[in-house]
């Protein structure tokens, strides 16, 4: 009889179960708060303006499937748990990361700057400046809404959003640094970009026929995008926000 | 002022709010955060950095893929 359990028997240890990220399933009343969770129903609303606007499948179902997954995560309550207790307990865990690229809005007083999560190969080293330069140039050399560029902008795309899901967030712990002002502020600028944006789809002669008189930003990004070095120039900055968003 | 100028000159608009708003915010004591800061804010949760991530994900597949 083994008194251990051996390398391909796994460990019944519920403690250990836990630590292996084994979740339990949410159930119908958890799923349906993670439903009306405000992210989940951004991308639900945004589903439903992309079928509005005719938009293919392959670009409104990731923001459903965005939707349902993270719904099941709220649901769960996996996500943020780690960061509760580390509030409630009134410590900040090893991954929390005050101060980390700050503009000047303050950081917790007496807390060491602590790098953020992905600082480690996500610096803006010169092979990943010259790395994403390159992928720029090849990437756009590929016309658009062709299985080239899918593949060129999926791959990055989908990885991004893997390592968003992987990380754990800690940083609840941190001391909140924007005040309500600051948010309806910057809200009232992407509020208002969107109305606008919609307000021009709205006064097209249909919602899936582009129209010069009222152009949308797709309309609008059209002829820069049909030259290689303008989907370059795209991609790059592109691929400069999704860096800039995984060091936040 | 056509409605193509009218309809861009609205998108100026509000691109240049939000350049405002950041050099505003860029000032010592501004109340008002940069951009970084209200994002680093948004992701503080898992939920909200999945969000601002896949929604950044999204406008890729929106101009270029199938």
């Amino acid at each position: 009889m083994p008194l251990m359990p051996g390398p391909a028997e796994p460990a019944r240890d519920p403690l250990a179960a836990r630590d292996r990220g084994d979740r339990p399933r949410p159930t119908a009343a958890a799923t349906a708060r993670g439903l009306v969770h405000p992210v989940v129903l951004i991308f639900l609303l945004a589903g439903v303006f992309d079928i509005v606007a005719g938009d293919s499948p392959e670009h409104w179902g990731p923001l459903f499937a965005v939707a349902v997954v993270l719904a099941l995560d709220v649901a769960r309550g996996t996500g943020d748990r780690a960061a509760r207790e580390a509030a409630a307990a009134g410590t900040a865990p090893a991954q929390a990361a005050p101060g980390a690229g700050g503009e000047g809005t303050g950081s917790g007083a007496g807390a060491a700057p602590r790098p953020p999560p992905l600082h480690g190969p996500w610096r803006a080293t010169p092979a990943l400046v010259l790395g994403g330069l390159a992928y720029a140039l090849v990437a756009g050399g590929f016309g658009r809404y062709t299985w080239p560029s899918t593949i060129a902008v999926v791959c990055p795309a989908a990885a991004s959003v893997a390592i968003a899901w992987r990380v754990p967030v800690r940083e609840a712990a941190r001391p909140r640094r924007v005040g309500p002002l600051g948010l309806a502020a910057w809200a009232a600028v992407f509020v208002a970009a969107a109305l606008w944006e919609l307000t021009s789809l709205l006064l097209q002669p249909s919602l899936t026929t582009g129209s010069p008189e009222h152009p949308t930003i797709s309309v609008l990004t059209g002829p820069l995008l049909a030259s290689h070095p303008g989907r370059s120039l795209v991609l790059a900055v592109w691929l400069a926000g999704g860096w800039f968003l995984l060091r936040r | 002022m056509s409605s193509r100028g009218l309809t861009i000159a609205g998108y100026l608009l509000v691109v240049l709010a939000g350049v405002g708003l950041e050099l505003f915010g860029r000032r010592p004591e501004s109340r008002v955060p940069p951009l970084g800061a209200v994002l680093r804010e948004a992701m503080r949760s898992r939920p909200g950095r999945i969000g601002v991530i896949a929604a950044w994900a999204w406008i890729g597949l929106h101009f270029f893929t199938l």
